[in-house]
């Protein structure tokens, strides 16, 4: 269960090396769900996602210290996982050797196949049709999606403006609606 | 709340997406959100150690790390050419795949083979000797077999015991010969012997005490003037008897 620790409170006690240790596991039990999530609609397959969270927490364990309060911390984070994410997927396109529509037929079969998937059909469809998306898209549709982030956070995942966010959220909408009524 | 309007009022637009339940389909295993903290505590312990450059009392050379890169493509490469298929230089089929099986083979068979054989040994120079007897006990047999013979029959127990044999029946043919050539085997075997012979010896004593004389013998003998070699005494002894009867 995630607990309600300010970030403010966990950074401050990451600077001191007394209670860095401490401060990392609040940090882990506040958003560990909430970055698993993000990278698991993105790779789907559980045992991927499961090797990214522990990559992507490494990594912030490591910058944590350098981070300026200029941006959320939680928008800092979902910034680390986004690009561990596109980096594992394009290894994969290039260890497969396969091209990129190729690679989201390849995800499209990791859902077909995958046993820690509980969605009805509809729900089935949805996730088929977010893989005929561009990596962006899908990542801004889930963000505003699922997560019920705001633009101006997504744009500082990203590193995005907010206008190219909305255009693009609108355009991956729309290709879902198309492809949920073509397969009607 | 206003954001939040703004965040979902566009699914209005969107009927077919709105249908959908928004609830997350994902699952993760049972009860994965629990240790998941430790886990990435511990992962992240490990890459610290990794990075310090040491694990305990292991070590690596200087810029191992750094060589690392440039050891391994040349590594690859060396192997890339040696892979390359070389018209002149070719191998059975499957010979690498039985060749650590053969070496393994081949050592044991020559550390067997060099092992000193105890059990099994020969006399010193026997081999020296070898060819020479082989030649005594073929191409030589036969000078070898005579000589052996006659010194066989010289030591031999059968030899000595006939020789013994020998000696014991000249002994016994001399006695032999010497008690027949006797005076005692002769006499015994003369007329005067047998006719007494066949005479009982009381008979002989009542005549000798009657008729001799001690002096008698040689009156008789001179008187009738034979002379006293045997063929005469035996005549007349004859001559006696036959005037008795």
């Amino acid at each position: 269960m995630p607990i309600e620790v300010e970030d403010a409170e966990i950074l401050s006690k990451f600077q001191d090396e007394k209670t860095r240790n401490e401060a990392f596991n609040l940090l882990l039990k506040k958003y560990q769900q909430k970055i698993y999530w993000h990278i698991r609609r993105m790779v789907i397959d559980h045992d991927d996602a499961d090797d990214l969270v522990q990559d992507v927490f490494i990594k912030i364990w490591k910058n944590l210290a350098g981070f300026r309060s200029d941006a959320q911390l939680y928008t800092w984070m979902y910034r680390i996982a986004t690009n561990e994410c596109i980096t594992f997927l394009n290894k994969k396109k290039q260890k497969n050797n396969v091209s990129l529509d190729d690679m989201d037929n390849t995800l499209a079969d990791t859902l077909a196949d995958s046993t820690y998937f509980d969605g009805d059909k509809a729900q089935r469809k949805l996730q088929e049709a977010l893989l005929t998306l561009p990596e962006k898209q899908k990542l801004v549709f889930n963000m505003k999606y699922y997560d019920d982030m705001k633009y101006e956070e997504i744009s500082q995942v990203l590193g995005t403006s907010v206008g190219a966010l909305k255009a693009s959220f609108h355009l991956a909408v729309k290709k879902i609606e198309a492809y949920l009524l073509s397969k009607d | 709340m206003k954001s939040e309007m703004e965040n979902k009022d566009w699914l209005n637009e969107y009927m077919s997406l709105k249908q959908i339940n928004p609830a997350n389909p994902f699952t993760v295993p049972a009860g994965y959100f629990s240790d998941l903290g430790d886990r990435i505590v511990a992962f992240k312990n490990l890459d610290e150690l990794k990075n310090k450059g040491s694990f305990g009392d292991f070590t690596v050379p200087d810029n191992y790390f750094e060589e690392l890169t440039g050891n391994i493509q040349s590594r690859i490469a060396v192997e890339g050419g040696l892979n390359t298929t070389d018209p002149e230089f070719t191998v059975p089929d499957g010979y690498f795949d039985n060749l650590q099986e053969q070496i393994r083979s081949r050592v044991f068979v020559e550390e067997a083979l060099s092992e000193p054989a105890g059990q099994f040994t020969v006399p010193e120079g026997y081999f020296d000797k070898l060819s020479a007897n082989i030649l005594d006990k073929t191409v030589n047999q036969g000078a070898v077999k005579s000589r052996g013979i006659i010194r066989r029959l010289y030591t031999s127990t059968a030899f000595k015991y006939a020789t013994a044999a020998c000696f014991a029946l000249a002994l016994s043919g001399g006695i032999l010969l010497s008690e027949l050539t006797s005076s005692v085997v002769e006499h015994k075997g003369t007329f005067l012997h047998k006719e007494l012979s066949n005479i009982p010896v009381d008979d002989i004593k009542s005549y000798l005490q009657l008729n001799v004389d001690p002096s008698d013998a040689q009156a008789t003998v001179a008187s009738d003037d034979a002379s006293i070699d045997d063929v005469s005494l035996e005549n007349a002894l004859q001559n006696d008897v036959n005037n008795a009867q």
